[in-house]
């Protein structure tokens, strides 16, 4: 995490430049922006669900 | 003599790495300036949704169509990139004879995690793959937009979403692998040719609504019980007609993301070519554009006079050429598109009289018309070379047809599975009393018009 090169100053011919670039951490991002969608879906569904029961 | 001679080199030299410099920055930013232009798609969309429904859906729709475009987007980058580059040559994930396709190549750029992750994020060293992503992505999102529109009024919120992201991750990136991508089975077995993704886009999210549409079933007061229909008019027809005409501004930019840039390491040549390798410019698509627009106009008028037709026929226009807008002749592009306008509504009529409720036409103009438009570049154009190099299949007749039954089964296939799913697990359609309610009172926090619509009084003689 942070800034991903040694050092604390940019310099030629860098390439990724996010956190965590060429670690592990972009696939735990990944893997908590895909739980974030489909726990926004599961969430979504139930209080669709439950705007319906008054007009069954 | 040798020091001026050295000089002039190193000036030649610095020169060349400027125009290197200005040559990828053009082509960064072109296709990041198509990703606005095509969210304008968006608007669109939205604007022509909320004012075919009903006032007592207006907000419903809107909200439903903007949830497509935020579940769309992440379902592109976390799936929908990777199938577009692993699958051309089929379920196999073999690499094609150009090796860009494949599993491992897709492994390698597409994935966002692992190696490949340095590609799918702030990158120095890569000034395509970020853009190139984006337009993309907005290709996806087209497609779910364009089936939000059929099924207004009755459909759940959630349910659509999970068909959005099925339809945008997934039906529509794999007509693409196959029918839109120089190692696509479809190019190099059977030499379809399919530019601006009449077929790829248009036709698969249309037939994939029609699958929805089989199971999801019409609006209620749609059909009378000897099967006759009733018209269930929009409540805002102005909002409407704009809405369309953003959707035609927006396809400028799509249509221009349908180029390959050239002078790049990835490009196919130093100029402009299409995503198959064959050369094009900009100015092709200035021409064919403009005049199938208004051959679109011009037919739907003809056979309507009715303004929503009208601007659906400008649309039905772009679509119905967009196979070949790179290569078309303007005058068969008005003549092409002018058969798109007098189409549209007898093809409509006819999927009515099937009992299928398609509320604002989307069936029709992206599925019949984007069909029509697959088959008439095989009309008019065949013998093209569809792909670059020697040895080249070419574009036929029998290609495009074989491109529009793949397109077909594969929209038609995977939104009727996926709707029947949701249907059995009681996430299709709303309730009986929620839809005679209106879905703005029973689920969303917001009143579309407050202060009511305010009707000025006619004008007196």
């Amino acid at each position: 995490m942070g800034f991903p090169f040694e050092g604390a100053a940019w310099a030629e011919g860098m390439e990724a430049i996010f956190p965590g670039a060429g670690g592990s951490m972009p696939g735990v991002w990944a893997l908590l922006g895909i739980v974030v969608c489909v726990g926004a879906l599961i969430v979504g569904q139930m209080a669709e669900s439950s705007k319906y029961k008054n007009h069954k | 003599m040798e020091e001026q001679l050295a000089e002039l080199a190193a000036q030649v030299a610095a020169i060349e790495a400027k125009g290197n410099l200005t040559n990828t920055m053009f082509a960064e930013a072109y296709y990041y300036l198509t990703i606005p232009l095509m969210i304008i798609i968006h608007a669109g969309f939205l604007a022509y949704e909320m004012g075919a429904s009903r006032a007592k859906n207006a907000l419903s729709s809107g909200v439903k169509n903007i949830l497509a475009f935020a579940f769309v987007i992440p379902a592109f980058y976390f799936f929908g990139w990777w199938v577009y580059w692993a699958m051309p040559t089929g379920f196999s994930l073999s690499a094609g004879p150009n090796g860009i396709s494949g599993a491992e190549y897709a492994g390698s750029i597409a994935l966002a995690w692992g190696p490949s992750a340095a590609y799918m994020g702030p990158n120095l060293a890569d000034q395509i793959d970020g853009v190139f992503w984006g337009a993309f992505t907005l290709f996806a999102a087209t497609t779910a937009s364009i089936m939000s529109g059929a099924v207004i009024e009755r459909i759940q919120t959630v349910g659509f979403v999970i068909l959005a992201i099925i339809l945008g991750g997934f039906s529509w990136t794999l007509a693409a692998a196959w029918g839109w991508h120089a190692d696509g089975w479809l190019v190099t077995g059977w030499g379809l040719h399919d530019f601006g993704a009449a077929g790829l886009v248009h036709a698969v999210a249309a037939f994939f609504a029609l699958g929805v549409l089989i199971n999801l079933g019409p609006r209620i007061g749609k059909f009378n019980a000897d099967g006759s229909a009733n018209d269930l008019p929009g409540h805002n027809m102005p909002f409407t007609a704009t809405g369309l005409m953003l959707i035609i501004v927006g396809f400028w930019g799509f249509l221009m993301a349908c180029l390959v840039v050239g002078g790049e390491a990835w490009s196919w040549g130093a100029n402009y070519t299409t995503i198959y390798g064959t050369p094009t410019n900009l100015g092709a698509l200035s021409f064919n554009i403009l005049m199938s627009v208004a051959g679109g106009i011009i037919g739907a008028w003809i056979m309507t006079r009715d303004p929503f037709w009208m601007m659906s026929g400008a649309l039905a226009g772009i679509i119905s050429c967009a196979s070949g807008l790179d290569i078309y002749y303007p005058a068969m592009s008005l003549v092409i598109a002018f058969g798109a306008g007098v189409l549209l509504k007898p093809a409509a009529g006819v999927l009515e009289r099937m009992g299928i409720d398609d509320a604002v036409g989307a069936v029709t103009v992206h599925g019949t018309i984007g069909i029509y438009g697959m088959l008439m570049l095989g009309i008019v154009a065949s013998g093209y070379p569809a792909a670059l190099g020697e040895g080249a299949p070419v574009t036929s007749f029998v290609g495009q047809l074989v491109g529009a039954v793949v397109f077909i089964a594969i929209g038609l296939s995977t939104g009727f599975v996926s709707s029947l799913v949701l249907k059995m697990a009681g996430m299709l359609r709303v309730p009986e009393a929620a839809e005679i309610a209106g879905l703005d009172t029973v689920k969303v926090p917001a009143q579309a018009y407050p202060e009511g619509i305010a009707v000025s009084p006619p004008a007196s003689s």
